[in-house]
């Protein structure tokens, strides 16, 4: 319960976010994790830099999601931040494909090792098969729904 | 006891959230295991005494032991066959 409330929080949820492309989102929402104190300067580069390497898309359903993060170094105070862009954001598929992922939502990871961050990620992921709650949460549009859908799904 | 290793990118919690959802279902199938996350850097030293690996990862080379796709673990998509490949080279 103590994690959940530490990591995400209304304030980090994002609903129709405009971005044009994964640059212009990792552009804008570092900004705003800079300006709101959860990571170092160096958080925008270090995303980018990652991605690049090794990306984050996920081909769940009923529809992709992302995951971006970086190495715990850029992060000040940890965080889970939830990003509905306002249209589907295009991402590299994680691992073995070449393919790309249209993410429709994007869960940005501030996470630097902490204790329960692993169980915590493992229960968000898990989410990430729950068709239903997917579905729902594709569907809202308030900020405290889905902070209290997540909660209900992963906490 | 057998091992299995997985590596990922960054080691931030992508291989630490796979090997614990491999460790969880070995476990209900009574199949006894080593799983371990490893840092990518490290890889060839653990490869050597492993019995499967689990990429999160593109492989950039071809390695003496089963290679295995990870991700299915993270999206549920192919999970089970993947997790077939894992039993078989633990026999």
């Amino acid at each position: 319960m103590g994690l959940f409330n530490e990591l995400f929080s209304e304030d980090l949820v994002f609903l129709d976010f405009p971005c044009r492309d994964k640059y212009e989102f990792f552009e804008k929402i570092s900004r705003l994790l800079l300006e709101k104190g959860y990571v170092k300067s160096s958080f925008q580069k270090a995303l980018v830099e990652r991605e690049e390497k090794y990306p984050t898309g996920l081909r769940t359903t009923p529809f992709h999601v992302a995951i971006p993060h970086t190495d715990p170094a850029n992060i000040v105070r940890p965080f889970i931040a939830v990003i509905r862009p306002e249209r589907a954001v295009e991402f590299n598929e994680m691992g073995m494909s070449d393919e790309k992922v249209e993410a429709r939502f994007l869960f940005l990871l501030g996470l630097n090792r902490g204790e329960g961050q692993t169980e915590l990620l493992s229960r968000l992921i898990h989410l990430f098969n729950n068709r239903e709650a997917m579905e729902r949460l594709i569907k809202e549009n308030d900020r405290g729904n889905v902070i209290r859908l997540l909660k209900e799904n992963i906490n | 006891m057998k091992k299995i290793i997985v590596a990922c990118g960054s080691g931030v919690a992508t291989s630490q959230t796979v090997a614990s959802k491999i460790q969880n279902l070995l476990r209900e199938r009574n199949i006894q295991a080593q799983v371990e996350a490893v840092d990518i850097k490290s890889l060839d030293t653990h490869i050597k005494t492993s019995a499967a690996y689990v990429a999160i990862t593109k492989p950039d080379k071809e390695y003496p032991i089963p290679v295995v796709n990870g991700i299915a673990f993270l999206t549920g998509v192919g999970m089970e066959a993947e997790l077939e490949k894992i039993i078989r080279a633990l026999q």
